[in-house]
Order: C-alpha cells, then sequence, then structure tokens
C-alpha cells in the first residue's frame, strides 16, 4: 500500500497545466508534420508518376506480369498520395519537400527547436514548469510499447553487439574521465558524476551516483547542464552528419545510442534520422542503461568509498538503481516473438500490438515537447569551468570513436528485422 | 532521556525505505501507461488503430 501511496506524488494537481500544454503542443506539431509528410508524398508522387507508368507500359509490353503487378502496387500509392491533396501530375510542392526531405524538419526536429524558442524568447511561465518536467519521462512508456517492433534474434544479435560496445565505452569513458578529473584537481564529487554521466546516460547516472560519491548540488548543476548542452548540440548536428557521411539508417542507431548521452535526446536524434535508426538505437540504449548500477558501484570502487558508512552493497545497488520499465520492454520483445494471435504483431491488421504500434509516437511527441520546452540557455551556461572541458573532450572521444566503431561493424550487425 | 522504545528506530528506517525515488516512480508510472495501453488495444484495436492514426489529425 505504501508504494501504491508513493506512486501519488503530494500537490500532483501542479503537473496537469504543463502536462496539457506539452500535449496541445505535440498535437499540433503532429499535425504539421502530417501536412508536410502528405504534400511532400503527393511532390514526389507527381514527378515519379510518368516514370513508372513508362516502366509499368514496358513490361506489360514484354510479358512480365510480376514486374508489372510490383510497379503497379507503387503506381497505386502514388496516385493515392496525389488524392489525399487533390492534385495532379505536373503539379509541384516544392516548399514541403523541402522542409521535410532536404531539411529534414519533422516532428521531432519541429518539437525542439520550437519548444527551445519558445521557452528562451517568450518565456513559459513558471506555473506550466513542473508538468513539462514530467511530460519528459513519458518517453519510457514509449519505449517499452516500441518493444512490439522486436523480436528476441533482434535482441541477441543488436543486443548482444550493444551491450558489448556499451561496456567498452561506459567504462573506458568513466575510468578516463575520473582519471583526469583526479589528475586536474577536481573534487571526487564532481569527478564521479561526470565519469558516471559522460560514461552512462547522462543525468539517470548523475542523479544514480551523486549521493554514492558525495556531489555537491552545484557539482550536479555543472554536470548535468554540460551533459544537457553537449546532448543538445549533438542532437541536432548529428543527423545531418550522419547523413553528409552516408550512415545507414541501423549505424545511425548506433552511433546516436553510444555518442549522446540522455536517453530522450539520443531517441529524439535517431527517430529524426528514420525508424530503422530509432529501432537500433533503443536497443543499444538498453543495454547502456541497464549498466547503471554496475557504474554506480565502479565509482563507489573508484573513489574508496566502502565502510564510509552507506551501504553500496550488490544486491542493494541493483534494487535501487536497476531501470526497471526496461522490463515491461523485454517482456513485450518476448510477447512479440512468441507470435501468439491473441496479441498478433505490428503489421497483422486489427491485432492489439498492430494498434499498440501508432501509440508510442505520441508518447515520443509529448516527451520531446517537453525536452525542447525544458532546454533553457541559462541552465547550459551552469556548464562552465573545468566540468565543461571535461564534458567536451568526453562528448567528442564518444561521438568520433563511436562514430569509427559503427563504420567497422556495418549495417547487417545493427540492424533490427523485427522477425522478417 | 529516556532512550526510545525498540520500535521507533524501525519505524524512522522504514519510513526511509517505503518512499520511491522519482526515477522507480517514473519507471512505474511508464509500466502502468503501458499496461493501460495494451488493456485497450486488446479491448479495441481498431478503435484504438483510428483514433491514434486517423482521430488526432485535423489539419
Amino acid at each position: 500500500m505504501s508504494v501504491l501511496r508513493s506512486l501519488i506524488v503530494p500537490g500532483w494537481t501542479k503537473y496537469i497545466p504543463g502536462l496539457l500544454l506539452c500535449v496541445v503542443f505535440a498535437i499540433l506539431t503532429m499535425n504539421i508534420d502530417h501536412v508536410l509528410h502528405r504534400y511532400t508524398a503527393a511532390h514526389l508522387a507527381s514527378a515519379g508518376l510518368p516514370v513508372l507508368l513508362a516502366q509499368h507500359a514496358e513490361l506489360e509490353a514484354i510479358g512480365d506480369s510480376d514486374g508489372a503487378a510490383r510497379i503497379q502496387k507503387k503506381i497505386d500509392k502514388h496516385e493515392a498520395a496525389l488524392q489525399k491533396v487533390g492534385g495532379s501530375v505536373g503539379d509541384e510542392w516544392g516548399w514541403a519537400a523541402f522542409f521535410y526531405e532536404t531539411f529534414q524538419f519533422k516532428y521531432v526536429a519541429m518539437l525542439l527547436v520550437f519548444g527551445i524558442l519558445i521557452r528562451n524568447t517568450v518565456g513559459v511561465p513558471k506555473i506550466f514548469l513542473p508538468g513539462i518536467g514530467i511530460a519528459r519521462p513519458l518517453i519510457k512508456p514509449g519505449i517499452i510499447i516500441l518493444g512490439v517492433h522486436y523480436v528476441w534474434t533482434d535482441v541477441l544479435r543488436v543486443g548482444g553487439v550493444g551491450l558489448v560496445l556499451a561496456s567498452v565505452f561506459i567504462f573506458g569513458t568513466a575510468i578516463t574521465v575520473m582519471w583526469i578529473s583526479r589528475r586536474a584537481g577536481v573534487s571526487d564529487g564532481l569527478g564521479g558524476i561526470m565519469g558516471a554521466g559522460t560514461g552512462v546516460c547522462g543525468v539517470s547516472a548523475i542523479i544514480a551516483t551523486a549521493p554514492v560519491v558525495g556531489a555537491k548540488p552545484r557539482d550536479m548543476a555543472y554536470a548535468i547542464g554540460t551533459i544537457l548542452l553537449f546532448g543538445t548540440v549533438m542532437l541536432f548536428v548529428m543527423p545531418y552528419l550522419g547523413t553528409a557521411i552516408g550512415l545507414s539508417q541501423s549505424q545511425f542507431g548506433a552511433w546516436s545510442a553510444l555518442a549522446i548521452l540522455n536517453t530522450a535526446q539520443l531517441i529524439a536524434a535517431a527517430e529524426w534520422f528514420g525508424e530503422e535508426a530509432r529501432d537500433t538505437a533503443v536497443l543499444i540504449n538498453a543495454a547502456r542503461i541497464m549498466l547503471i548500477p554496475l557504474i554506480v558501484m565502479f565509482a563507489v570502487w573508484f573513489y574508496g568509498l566502502k565502510g564510509k558508512g552507506r551501504d553500496a552493497g550488490f544486491w542493494a545497488t541493483m534494487r535501487a538503481k536497476f531501470p526497471i520499465f526496461i522490463l515491461g520492454f523485454f517482456a513485450l520483445i518476448l510477447l512479440n516473438s512468441l507470435h501468439l494471435p491473441i496479441f498478433g504483431g505490428p503489421k497483422v491488421v486489427d491485432s492489439p500490438f498492430w494498434a499498440m504500434d501508432v501509440v508510442y509516437k505520441w508518447l515520443f511527441a509529448i516527451g520531446f515537447a517537453g525536452i525542447g520546452l525544458s532546454i533553457s540557455i541559462d541552465d547550459m551556461r551552469k556548464a562552465g569551468g573545468v566540468a565543461f572541458l571535461i564534458g567536451s573532450g568526453a562528448a567528442i572521444a564518444k561521438m568520433i570513436l563511436g562514430l569509427v566503431v559503427v563504420l567497422l561493424l556495418g549495417t547487417e550487425l545493427l540492424r533490427v528485422t523485427g522477425g522478417l | 532521556m529516556e532512550s526510545s522504545t525498540n520500535t521507533e528506530p524501525d519505524k524512522g528506517s522504514e519510513r526511509k525505505e517505503q518512499g520511491l525515488s522519482s526515477a522507480k516512480r517514473e519507471d512505474i508510472w511508464a509500466l502502468i501507461i503501458a499496461l493501460v495501453v495494451l488493456a485497450l488495444a486488446m479491448l479495441a484495436p481498431d478503435a484504438i488503430h483510428s483514433f491514434f492514426e486517423k482521430g488526432l489529425y485535423f489539419l
């Protein structure tokens, strides 16, 4: 009963205005995205349809009925796209294609850019701030529901690779940052949480490690500010870099999961790049955040905190720090892998998993609205001095090393198949 | 001053252990929300799909 009581935070009504704001912001942005997508599809259809019709005629002339049938499906899709906007072949909607395809200005980018602009120009009244703070964690149920996209072979392959990569990157970064921090004369508190934050999962790891290493609130503000600043910069820069370098969807997903330190930001970057990228990023991130309890234990060992009156035993730490929502994610993967008729699958029309597959995006949208509206330039200014230098060095190193690794691994090992 | 009875320090530590951290609270709510979505999807998959795929788009 006490656990149930703990679920309801006293004064919970203060979260309602901000949460509603994020919901409205998300719905408006998804609608704009929908319009851009519709007109972009029509623009591409208008240009592509004459070519497809010519190909279809050629294939029919030579008697290739299979080839003609395949082209006919594409023709039907293009004609439907034109019908949706009431257009015809020859019409152009270049403005939509410019924003949506060329500039990749989709719902993720819109929520972040407009959110940051609103927060740092007109501002957000204080009444909305608590609710904006709890909108961000709505990405977690989105991640759980995304479990219907995967089967266990994906987890073993991509997740296995992810676990190895994550372990190497996490402990390598954490050890390096903690060692450099000590050499630079940074306090154990700040060094410990910078090591955890730049190694594992940004803000979650900082919050988990802070009490263990005795970090001061000012240290936490510096560390969180640095992580958020670099997360925000990489979130905007990496999708364009990934396109310029020619990364595949799954390579980008792995790269974002290794280089961006905050779950919400890395999922935003991957979703921005593409759905396949997001699927890979979520799996590798799941491997990474499961290591949070271990990095806390490592911090205890590194700073010699055993026996300082804190119970930092292995199982106590695991119980306290393990991100239990990930169990829901894996449970849905298991159910999807069993192909039970009662649940169906994401491609089985009228089945529960087919219905759930369209819900996660809305939870992500509300979460991204929360991220955009919560990024304040003032918070980022808190990342000053040594913390900034250590954080920037670690962030850039991880970005470069992560890129090298995903280029070497290639696409197939990182691709989520969903059982197909 | 009389020392407190054995039950007093136990109650105090019990109270500390009963409160959830905000991360744990978020995780449990995430599981609850996902379960609610699963339950609704099992009861009315077509309605759920239609609402989120078409109903929320007004432009």
